[in-house]
């Protein structure tokens, strides 16, 4: 097994960068897109809003493997034919911004009103109340779901696969089609999806609010105040 | 195209109902079951079952569920033949478990400290105070988290059309195959899929309602 893994691991290694990039795509596209519905979601006018929430929990509840299937084999009825990688990623970008608005949801709410009737006192306009006083906070709160929610992307991607996009589960059932090698080429490719989403979160998290280099940071700064509450 | 072509689309495709809700109850059921040792293994003071405990959730966890299906499925059929259902089922229990096993852990570690001096204080065993006092107040917490986590478990059911189980998705791909057109096919699987789910979002918000007025209540 060993030496069929040694085989196999560039092919898929390469799988993974595949899968990778297009978690990059998604999450480029689809988070700012999960920030404006979550926006719109909060507004105060009624059939705005609720027009919003409809949207997200239509597409949140159809499963992201039929939603695969609609983009890839349904808009083509309709005139609309995307290349499988480009229909996996139109279909994940609907997925992340209808999941990632409830994740930008809870964050907007949790920010306390005084944070906004501050930031109105002191003159800010509407889009920089938002955009310089909300939102940063918003996504302190939210750093550590936001971070958990990408493993479940890259999960995601494995699903691409069944539109034919040659990414880690893909290659491991090509591979595996040859000779009836199915279990041993799933394994290493679980190998590699384990690693990334035990390794990855960690590395994540080092960046992170609490995280090790922001404790560094803060008890730089700390040790640098009494000093100079010292010399003061 | 006709109403006639789309009734029978309509019809195809709910013929899969019946595989995605037993695949959702089933996998929920067995993984509310094992989630419960799992997550007593993970908060027990021996070394050993911690490991096993936080091992089995992190597995489980970290790969993608259409990964773990295909390698129960192939895993399982080298020793003997079974149906592709049965491995949906198995690998759905096994990965809900983890899942369900993390909510019972932190429903748990969520009931407030006082709850364990007062039971202490009655004279109760720390076996009874757990059974009696702790776990009951902790799985309630938790059933709202579980209760979400089912709707999610439904959908999740759709990657076993991977293997053969002949359930919602995997209908509407047939439909598919079959020159039915594409688009009305999927958007009535997602439909489906919706509509299946709306049931158990209403669970899911009462128990998180009656949850939250009982803490209102206490506090």
């Amino acid at each position: 097994m060993i030496s069929l893994w040694i085989e196999w691991f560039p092919y898929l290694l390469g799988g993974l960068w595949v899968s990778i990039l297009l978690v990059a795509i998604t999450l480029v596209i689809g988070l700012p897109l999960g920030i404006l519905l979550a926006l719109g979601s909060i507004v105060r006018r009624r059939w705005v809003s609720l027009s919003v929430i409809a949207l997200i929990e239509l597409v949140r509840g159809i499963p992201l493997l039929v939603l695969l299937y609609l983009v890839y084999f349904g808009l083509p009825n309709v005139g609309l034919t995307f290349d499988n990688m480009l229909s996996a990623i139109i279909a994940m970008v609907l997925n992340v911004a209808a999941y990632s608005s409830e994740i930008f949801r809870g964050g907007l709410l949790s920010v306390p009103m005084g944070q906004r009737e501050a930031a109105a006192s002191l003159g800010l306009r509407t889009r920089d109340q938002y955009f310089r006083i909300i939102i940063p906070q918003t996504m302190r709160a939210i750093m550590p779901a936001l971070i958990s929610y990408t493993i479940l992307v890259f999960h995601g991607t494995s699903l691409a696969a069944m539109i034919a996009v040659s990414e880690v589960t893909g290659r491991a059932m090509q591979l595996g089609s040859v000779g009836y090698q199915y279990l041993p080429a799933l394994t290493l490719a679980g190998i590699l999806y384990a690693v990334v989403s035990i390794v990855v979160p960690r590395l994540l998290g080092v960046f992170g609010d609490g995280g090790w280099i922001t404790r560094k940071l803060r008890r730089r700064k700390n040790a640098q105040r009494l000093i100079g509450g010292a010399a003061g | 195209m006709t109403t006639e072509r789309l009734l029978e689309v309509l019809l195809l495709v709910c013929s899969g109902i019946t595989s995605t809700v037993l695949m959702t109850v089933i996998g929920f059921a067995c993984g509310a079951v094992l989630g419960l040792p799992i997550a007593l293994a993970r908060m027990s003071r021996s070394l050993v079952l911690r490991a096993v405990g936080t091992v089995y959730v992190e597995m489980f966890r970290a790969l993608p569920v259409i990964v773990w299906l295909l390698l129960i499925f192939y895993g399982l059929s080298g020793f003997f033949r079974i149906a592709p259902l049965v491995a949906a089922c198995i690998g759905l229990s096994l990965i809900s478990g983890a899942h369900i096993a993390e909510q019972y852990r932190s429903g748990i570690q969520s009931v407030a400290q006082g709850q364990h001096e007062a039971a202490q204080a009655l004279g109760l065993t720390p076996r009874s105070t757990f059974w009696r006092i702790i776990a009951p107040q902790g799985i309630g917490v938790a059933a709202p988290a579980a209760a979400t986590f089912a709707v999610g478990l439904l959908k999740e059911s759709a990657v076993a059309s991977v293997l053969g189980v002949s359930d919602v998705a995997f209908m509407a791909n047939l439909g598919n195959q079959q020159g039915y057109p594409a688009l009305p096919a999927f958007l009535i699987a997602g439909v489906v899929y919706l509509a299946l789910s709306v049931p158990i979002a209403l669970v899911a918000r009462f128990l998180d309602h009656r949850l939250r007025t009982r803490v209102a209540v206490v506090a």
